[in-house]
């Protein structure tokens, strides 16, 4: 069925069955990734999907169904299933659909040039960067595997009371996994890049961090258990505050599950932490001129040196706490509720270089991994005990690598310790949040190690 | 609606007209529904129908997989199309396909489909849950409750002439419990499932006592001290305890690891690479349980397999693509979460079997050490064994005593090294339910054991 005849049957089969307002939020993805293991495909994978969510207002309260089937049964299963759902909706929030904002900003995140990229080439550049692992270092015995990666995703959302926005996003990007032996010790290492424009996604680079990488975890031991100076390296620190990013979240703190709740205007961090939030980024993985309830997204820093400022909300947690939305309403995925999460969200970097900060450190720990972030943490108490990889920083310098220890500690209390961070901004990559940090410094963190 | 036959086996010839050697669609409707409540008002009640098909055509150990939405006899050629054009150029003879449909007996007897329940019986049972972990205590500071169920129709059908038709049906709860003072918070969770209709909640959950565990552990954990760090022995109970089994091993058998080395355990069929005392088995077959199935999701039956006999390792778990990298026959493990996904080798429900020690004597004879009594997840880095995991719910041992609580431990090692240094399996196995992540998404598993104990591991802690 022609999209536009889908949407008008749809609304017009939901306003008869009594929804007094709905809105239909399409997802479109075309997803390709190659994978090649000695010069042979050892994966690949290519798709077009699309799916719709509709939500309605039924009985003043918010259902929800999705489908990714859209034909005629599909109208009647979601608009039923709206109205089940509703039915059983308890809460006393006050959601509504959202009939626009003024004007929304003009952003670009898709290129045609990226997005007309055949399977031939991604599968030649696959090739190309194992063959460029495999050279970089005689230690390299084999790869884990190289790959190559492009996604096109497009959301529309429209709805009853007029407001009918898209935004399309492009981009691809690489992967290297090799593992490097010597006297007998393995070990492996990755390093991705990903970028909206293919002359970015440079996959020498790619390769040649990859092989250094595993090549300098050789040999690694842990060290005994204690307390240390420690450096996050900017990676990881990303992958923390990415961990805790819910914390910040007005909806877990309406559920009394951050512990941040209430305390805009307080000091939760020491000065050197500013926090920004910035949907608008050129260039940003997760940027988007409006949020999942089509509100126009606006930037935003979240903690200013040291005191926060805002909680992140959508009409919903807003009406409800007595603010105005931040533009951070979110869908993880079309078929999920409507809830909250950052966008492209970054700890703000520092002047410091990165080798500076470890000559100025002298001697403790540098963290560059960090395993178990799924279960070893909890964003409602805040504390963490991970796994841990890295090196020994000894003299100002960095020395051997590190593995089998632990890191733990406590998220907000991290916070309020970190004394420096450095002008090293990395961001993760992600389709709806980008989460990045520079490298930073904190004075004590407990180790478990031999 | 449903796959036509006649439509399958002319995408399956189209499939393999460019030399590829083997093909297979899946085929996949799926109906889902979700229903939260926090404290005592329902905040999220969500229904949604996953439809569409992959498509995988082989040559020798290449493989190319497709996927669409649109399972139209149209949308099902153009997805052929999309694999044949990536698996070769040859212009190969047409084969003819022709395939014979065969029954798959269902070995879990479903009684009430979850999508023919009203919203109202399912609202009951989250009720239920809060109202318990909200009475419980004057600590307690919010109870949650989520109850999910979804009913998944598949069709496989391969250039071997399979047509197979399946339907698994799952059913979960969970239970969270949050405790506050001093500024601080804690919880408390407990998450049933089983592959089993709505009658799993009325027959075989005690609503009122996982609520009350939850309470208590969260209670529990905000007066715990925080677990010092170091090298010591640990007792890990049973049940969810399995995940250092799921993690430390499980994933290094998976032929995923295994078919290219990147495993430790690569080359060691007929070796010793556990303690004698360990016996480790994956099984699909058990009725009911959240791991099982009747057929994998490459249409072969599921099985009981050994993985470690007395120590010995025995098996691995081996999918179709993997089995022809190895050459050596599938397992039944082959597993994927939707039809976006190939599948590949997965576990079902793997356990360490009951052995022969008095779990009181277990602790008695640990001088110092940590009672992990309730295990969080973890996760694993195969090539290496490297793994580690949260400790939910933890106990200093002293002098053979379980002593005070403990919070924030985490278990980390190397899944041979810490295989060998079992020294204790107790006699009472029981399993717990988890979602297992990998390369083909996210599938139900159990996880299981008796009380076991590690002579020494490294647990983190502050």
């Amino acid at each position: 069925m022609d999209r536009q005849l889908f949407i008008d049957k749809l609304f017009l089969a939901a306003k008869e069955a009594g929804i007094e307002e709905c809105e239909a939020y399409f997802a479109m993805s075309d997803d390709f990734s190659v994978e090649v293991l000695e010069g042979q495909i050892k994966e690949y994978s290519a798709a077009i999907t699309s799916g719709v969510c509709l939500r309605g207002v039924y009985n003043g309260k918010m259902g929800y169904a999705s489908s990714e089937e859209m034909d005629e049964s599909a109208i009647e299963m979601l608009v039923n299933s709206v109205k089940e759902n509703a039915i059983l909706i308890e809460t006393d929030d006050k959601t509504t659909i959202f009939e626009g904002s003024e004007a929304y900003e003009t952003l670009n995140s898709y290129n045609e040039e990226t997005a007309s990229v055949p399977a031939s080439v991604k599968i030649q550049e696959a090739m190309e960067l194992e063959k460029l692992v495999k050279a970089a270092d005689p230690r390299v015995v084999r790869t884990e595997g190289c790959s190559y990666a492009s996604m096109i995703n497009e959301k529309r959302i429209v709805n009853s009371k007029g407001l009918d926005v898209s935004f399309k996003a492009c981009m691809l990007g690489a992967v290297a996994v090799p593992i490097v032996s010597e006297n007998g010790k393995v070990n492996y290492a990755f390093s991705l890049k990903y970028a909206f424009d293919k002359k970015d996604v440079d996959i020498n680079e790619v390769a040649q961090k990859a092989v250094k990488e595993a090549l300098s975890g050789l040999n690694a031991s842990p060290v005994p258990s204690g307390e240390y100076k420690t450096i996050f390296r900017n990676d990881v620190a990303a992958g923390l505050l990415a961990t805790f990013s819910s914390v910040f979240s007005a909806e877990s703190a309406r559920k009394g599950l951050s512990l941040l709740k209430g305390r805009e205007g307080e000091v939760i961090a020491s000065e050197n932490v500013t926090i920004i939030d910035d949907p608008l980024m050129a260039g940003g993985f997760a940027s988007c001129p409006f949020d999942a309830e089509g509100v126009a997204t606006r930037t935003k820093t979240v903690v200013e040196k040291g005191t926060l400022n805002t909680l992140l909300h959508n009409r919903t947690t807003a009406e409800a706490m007595g603010k105005e939305t931040t533009g951070n309403a979110s869908k993880g995925g079309y078929s999920a509720p409507v809830l909250v999460a950052p966008t492209n969200f970054y700890l703000k970097p520092g002047d410091k270089e990165f080798d500076k900060l470890v000559e100025e450190v002298g001697d403790g720990l540098l963290i560059t991994s960090l395993m178990g972030m799924h279960s070893g943490a909890n964003q409602i108490s805040g504390d963490f005990s991970l796994g841990a990889k890295g090196f020994r920083i000894e003299g100002g310098r960095i020395t051997t690598p590190v593995e089998q220890i632990t890191v733990a500690d406590n998220f907000f209390e991290l916070l309020k310790k970190i004394a420096c961070v450095a002008s090293d901004l990395e961001f993760r990559p992600g389709i709806s949040t980008a989460i990045g940090a520079p490298s930073f410094f904190v004075e004590k963190i407990a180790v478990a190690g031999a | 609606m449903m796959l036509k036959k006649g439509a399958c086996e002319r995408a399956l010839e189209k499939a393999i007209s460019s030399g590829g050697d083997f093909a297979e669609v899946f085929y996949e409707d799926t109906r889902r529904s979700r229903l939260s409540q926090t404290d005592d008002k329902v905040d999220v009640a969500t229904a949604g129908r996953i439809h569409g098909a992959g498509l995988r055509v082989y040559k020798g150990t290449n493989s190319v997989y497709v996927y669409t939405n649109d399972t139209s006899d149209k949308g099902l050629m153009e997805l052929a199309e999309r694999a044949k054009d990536a698996i070769g150029t040859e212009c190969a003879n047409g084969k003819t396909i022709h395939l014979t449909g065969s029954i798959v007996k269902n070995i879990h007897g479903i009684e009430l489909l979850p999508m023919d329940v009203p919203g109202e019986e399912r609202v009951k049972i989250i009720k239920e849950a809060c109202k318990v972990v909200k009475a419980y205590n004057s600590e307690i500071s919010q109870a949650s409750a989520a109850l999910w169920d979804w009913e998944q129709n598949v069709t496989i059908a391969n250039t071997e002439g399979m047509f197979k038709s399946d339907r698994r049906v799952y059913s979960r709860m969970m239970v969270r419990a949050v405790a506050s003072g001093n500024g601080e918070n804690q919880t408390g969770a407990e998450s049933p499932g089983a592959m089993k209709g709505f009658e799993f909640f009325k027959n075989d959950v005690d609503i009122a006592e996982i609520s009350k565990v939850a309470a208590q552990r969260a209670i529990t954990m905000l007066h715990a001290d925080q677990c010092p760090a170091g090298v010591m022995p640990v007792v890990i109970d049973g049940g969810f305890g399995g995940v250092i089994f799921h993690e430390a091993c499980g994933h290094s058998l998976e032929a995923t690891s295994v078919a290219y080395g990147n495993s430790e355990f690569a080359g060691k069929l007929g070796q010793q690479i556990a303690s004698p005392i360990v016996t480790a088995i994956d099984d699909g077959t058990i009725a009911g349980e959240w791991g099982s199935e009747n057929i994998d999701d490459e249409g072969n039956p599921t099985t009981k397999l050994v993985l470690i006999e007395n120590g010995i390792l025995k098996n691995y778990m081996i999918d179709r693509l993997n089995g022809r990298k190895m050459n050596m026959p599938v397992t039944g493990n082959g597993r994927r979460e939707n039809y976006a996904y190939a599948p590949t080798s997965r576990m079902r429900n793997t356990y360490i079997a009951a052995g022969s020690h008095d779990e009181g004597e277990i602790i008695a004879s640990c001088a110092d050490g940590l009672y992990a009594k309730v295990m969080g997840g973890g996760s694993v880095n195969p090539l290496t064994g490297e793994f580690n995991f949260a400790v939910g719910e933890g106990y200093l041992i002293k002098n053979g005593k379980i002593d005070r609580p403990v919070r924030g431990a985490t278990l980390i090692g190397k899944g041979g090294q810490t295989l060998m240094k079992i020294d204790r399996v107790g006699k009472k196995m029981w399993m717990a339910q988890g979602m297992c992540g990998s390369s083909s998404g996210s599938v139900p598993t159990n996880v299981g054991q008796p009380m076991i104990r590690v002579t020494d591991m490294t647990v983190g802690g502050r």
